[in-house]
């Protein structure tokens, strides 16, 4: 039995016109690395503020390790933040940035100077301990952040964006760095972060929030597998998912996807799935992952479609395939794939791979569970 | 664009005004000065300066026996020290009361700075109105406190509480001074590393102490030099409040220069001192700027 | 725990509210003092019983109360010093505001004037005046300048231009450089450029000097009580004789303190948001 760390309930959070938080719960356990993922301006960061007691929630409870902390404030929490833009105290050296928050608890003056060493030692900042901390670079400055909240032993470590301010090699050595930290101490990490990758690289779990509102919460598979509605389809994977909305209609003895005028032919993607009937006749949306799409030169699969445009990513490629008009989706492909614009290529498309989600409400519809229900 | 020399057009309009107007009205008068510092003139003698007789450092060693002198310089200096400390720890508790928003803090604000609005000499006539025998002071509050006695105490005849009354007229005038510098100073410090320091387990005391001080050090520095070279210069409020009395006894050193200079017609003697005067605040200033910036400032 | 904060915060309101009194109480009681009739000038209360004017009259015409208040000597009417006051500070204003703008374009943008002009009119800033209006008497005595408006306008425009170019030098270098450049381009001269595209640019800097060097200007007192006599006195030389000579005259004197801060309490909170600027040469931004 996993426990429970955090556990924030309905917590609910305006500033003037703006519903920054709203209503939001969600239970973080000890050990784990939980993700907050969502756009900017989604409530992300406000949520980790109120964690961490710099911002009141207008509604709802903030427990830590059991206690009701909602109107405790930060100093007392135990809890610590690192932030976006490091906020490292400019006037202090890097030892007394690091020593601050045990210093600001009287501990005794060798306990500091032990923790520190040992923090510093970790993070590789020995050699700048007695350099100015204005002086230092931005992954110094990083590392001193992370250091300063290590050294105090928090019972929760938040985290807001660390990684957006550096440059993408320093980005992908900090990612590994971190969880390898968490690993070896073992701490209760909270993660603040726009970028999907980021969040399905470091995380045990992750929170999808949009306009205020938490979406899902699960494992990254959970999440990349099983997206809960459209908005966390879209947000997760690279490149985003495709989206074919229409009205399922049985016509001649086939499925199909009617869109103002435009047929699409669904049998074969949505014959065999069970349960399929109950959403006979409704608005629907169908959601692909580039990835779950093969390409076939030879023309066979569930569709034909016409090779438009590549894109590279990586070392792959995005091929984006026209199959009828107003209608395309992406596709990933080998770069050993012959391909030519103009091409006629089938995609072959494994029916357990395609998401389905209903228009209007943007939620996800398991056709399994229809099935077995 | 500094470093590029300027076109002559700009070099003229950017100097020749300047120097004209400070050359013909101040450096002239300044050179004057030290010339006159050297001689033994007295308008009343019936000649003119160019006429008087050099007398070598006369002036500079009679200022430097004269006890009216050295005891204005040496009250003129306590008064400094008095109103500076006060003056900074009210406006830095001020700063830092008003940090955080509250309702009818604008309000709050714009009161506390309108003393700062105001001509000296109307703070003088103020306090001047405020310490007479049946003014408000003795008459409403010292009476509430210790009774009929309070309209026997004479604030300007005795040497002590005149004194005191020149300290409450430039604290209450120039506290707002140092509040609207400490105000600025405060706010401009970045409300992240408040909160990281929060986050940290700091208590408000430990920040104030440690982060909020340190990081607006240079503006205390400037706060308070500005603030006693000003305090220095103290005229308006002896001279309409005590006329520097009783006696001599609230005398500073820009009243007794200018009674001097003015009433005595000592000009040489006045001019002196004067140099006495500017030579000991150059050297204090700089002392004061060089303790704070390149020795403990690192 | 809570009941910590909540005497910590009342702490807080009490102190600035004890601190907002202590201003308000003295210019209450000069307000309520200047509309208080002879025989309440000794009162121990605020509001007067029977409001008068007779304070404000006796200012401007003080030979038709002679004797009235137990005023033994005649004083001149403040109308005179009044207008003084405001013909010396605004044009010794506009005079170092318009010496002070070149000069700053200069410090902004090419290091001219060099550091000793800079040097000295900060100078002029630090030490007493009363250590240098002695020489400055004698001198103006040999040009025929004592007492006259020309002295006092000369005087307070080189004592004020040190704000003038350090407030308007902040507000060049706010300006982009670029604009000039621009101008430069297209063949303007340099002083066309700093008519045309720089002045108008900086014209509310030029405001925010103006008005605090007015304000500087109208409250000073030791220059003009020396240089000036009978035909320049100002309206700070006129309070101080007022209030040193006149006695016990509580009521006019309270009255004459409301004249006196009419002018620069308005300008000052016109310029509220700038006076720390001005008051730090620009070293602080408000």
């Amino acid at each position: 039995m996993k426990k429970v760390k955090l556990e924030v309930k309905n917590i609910t959070k305006r500033f003037g016109d703006l519903l920054a938080v709203n209503n939001v719960s969600f239970e973080v356990y000890e050990g784990e690395t939980f993700t907050l993922l969502g756009p900017s301006g989604c409530g992300k960061t406000t949520t980790l503020r109120i964690i961490a007691g710099l911002e009141k929630p207008d509604k709802g409870r903030v427990f830590i390790g059991g206690r009701d902390v909602t109107d405790v404030p930060p100093r007392e929490r135990n809890v610590c933040l690192v932030f976006q833009e490091y906020a490292v105290f400019p006037h202090m050296t890097v030892y007394d940035n690091i020593a601050f928050g045990l210093k600001a608890r009287k501990e005794p003056e060798e306990l500091i100077a032990r923790r520190v060493r040992e923090v510093a030692e970790l993070l590789g900042l020995t050699s700048v301990l007695n350099t100015k901390a204005s002086k230092v670079g931005l992954s110094e400055k990083q590392r001193i952040a992370l250091g300063r909240c290590l050294v105090v032993e928090p019972e929760i470590l938040l985290l807001d964006e660390p990684l957006t301010l550096a440059d993408a090699k320093i980005r992908e050595t900090m990612r590994r760095e971190l969880r390898r930290l968490q690993r070896e101490l073992k701490i209760t990490m909270i993660y603040v972060t726009h970028d999907q990758l980021e969040a399905m690289m470091l995380s045990d779990r992750i929170a999808v929030m949009n306009a205020g509102r938490l979406l899902q919460v699960g494992t990254p598979r959970e999440i990349y597998e099983k997206p809960k509605n459209l908005f966390v389809a879209y947000f997760i994977g690279s490149p985003t998912i495709n989206l074919i909305e229409g009205k399922l209609v049985r016509k001649d003895g086939k499925l199909v996807l009617e869109k103002e005028g435009l047929v699409l032919d669904a049998t074969k993607l949505l014959e065999e799935a069970k349960g399929v009937g109950k959403i006979i006749g409704r608005e629907i949306v169908i959601g692909i992952r580039p990835e779950d799409i093969q390409i076939d030169p030879s023309g066979h699969g569930v569709w034909k479609g016409e090779v438009e445009l590549f894109e590279v990513s990586g070392d792959q490629l995005i091929v984006h395939i026209k199959l009828a008009e107003e209608t395309k989706i992406r596709a990933m492909a080998p770069f050993s794939l012959r391909l030519r614009t103009g091409d006629i290529v089938g995609v072959a498309i494994n029916p357990d791979k395609v998401h389905v989600f209903d228009r209007k409400t943007g939620e996800r519809i398991d056709l399994l569970s229809i099935g077995e229900a | 664009m500094t470093d590029r020399p300027a076109p002559r057009s700009i070099k003229i309009l950017a100097n020749l005004p300047l120097n004209a107007l400070l050359y013909a009205v101040l450096i002239i008068p300044f050179l004057l000065m030290i010339y006159l510092a050297f001689l033994k003139w007295n308008p009343a003698g019936g000649y003119e300066w160019w006429r008087a007789p050099l007398i070598g450092l006369a002036n500079f060693h009679k200022a430097l026996h004269d006890s009216r002198f050295l005891s204005s310089l040496g009250r003129t200096i306590a008064y400094v020290a008095i109103v500076v400390t006060i003056e900074f720890l009210l406006g830095l508790l001020l700063a830092y009361l008003l940090l955080e928003k509250f309702p009818g803090k604008k309000l709050a604000i714009a009161i506390i700075i309108y003393p700062l609005m105001l001509p000296p000499v109307v703070v003088a006539t103020i306090f001047y109105l405020m310490f007479q025998d049946y003014g408000p002071v003795n008459n409403i509050f010292l009476r509430s406190i210790i009774g009929e006695k309070a309209l026997g105490i004479h604030w300007f005849l005795r040497p002590d509480t005149a004194f005191i009354s020149l300290i409450i007229a430039d604290i209450w005038q120039w506290t707002p001074f140092i509040f609207l510098i400490m105000y600025s100073a405060l706010s401009a410090v970045p409300k992240r590393l408040i909160e990281a320091a929060q986050v940290l387990g700091a208590s408000n005391f430990y920040i104030f102490w440690r982060i909020r001080l340190p990081l607006i050090k240079p503006l205390i520095v400037i706060a308070i030099v500005l603030r006693a070279l000003e305090a220095f210069k103290v005229f308006d409020y002896v001279y309409i409040m005590t006329g520097g009395g009783p006696g001599t006894s609230t005398e500073t050193v820009s009243v007794y220069i200018y009674r001097v200079a003015i009433e005595y017609h000592d000009i040489s003697y006045a001019s002196a001192m004067s140099l006495i005067v500017l030579l000991l605040i150059i050297i204090v200033t700089r002392i004061f700027i060089w303790y704070s910036f390149e020795r403990g400032g690192r | 725990m809570k009941w910590g904060r909540i005497v910590v915060t009342s702490l807080k309101y009490i102190i600035i509210g004890v601190f907002i009194l202590w201003v308000l109480v003295p210019v209450a009681w000069i307000i309520t003092l200047a509309f208080k009739p002879y025989q309440e000038w000794r009162v121990a209360y605020f509001i007067p019983k029977q409001p008068t004017l007779d304070n404000f009259i006796v200012l401007f015409k003080p030979e038709v109360f002679t004797g009235v208040m137990g005023a033994t000597a005649i004083v001149e009417p403040v109308t005179k010093p009044l207008i003084n006051s405001l013909v010396v500070s605004a044009l010794a204003t506009v005079l170092a505001v318009i010496v002070g703008f070149f000069s700053a374009y200069g410090a902004s943008r090419y290091n001219t004037p060099g550091p000793f002009g800079i040097f000295f009119t900060l100078l002029t800033r630090m030490l007493p005046p009363a250590t240098f209006v002695t020489p400055i008497m004698v001198y103006y005595a040999n040009l025929g300048l004592l007492d006259t408006h020309l002295g006092l306008i000369a005087l307070y425009s080189s004592v004020t231009v040190t704000y003038a170019i350090w407030i308007l030098k902040g507000f060049i270098d706010a300006i982009p450089v670029e604009w000039e450049e621009a101008a430069m381009l297209e063949g303007a001269s340099p002083t066309k450029v700093l008519f045309k595209v720089v002045l108008p640019l900086v014209r509310p800097g030029l405001v925010v000097a103006g008005l605090f060097i007015f304000l500087l200007n109208w409250t000073e007192l030791l220059f003009a009580l020396v240089l000036t006599n009978i035909n320049a006195v100002t309206l700070p030389v006129h309070i101080s004789k007022y209030v040193g000579a006149v006695g016990q005259l509580y009521g006019p004197q309270a009255a004459l303190a409301l004249i006196g801060s009419i002018v620069p309490v308005t300008i000052g909170y016109i310029i509220q948001k700038h006076l720390v600027t001005g008051f730090t040469f620009g070293m602080v931004r408000g």
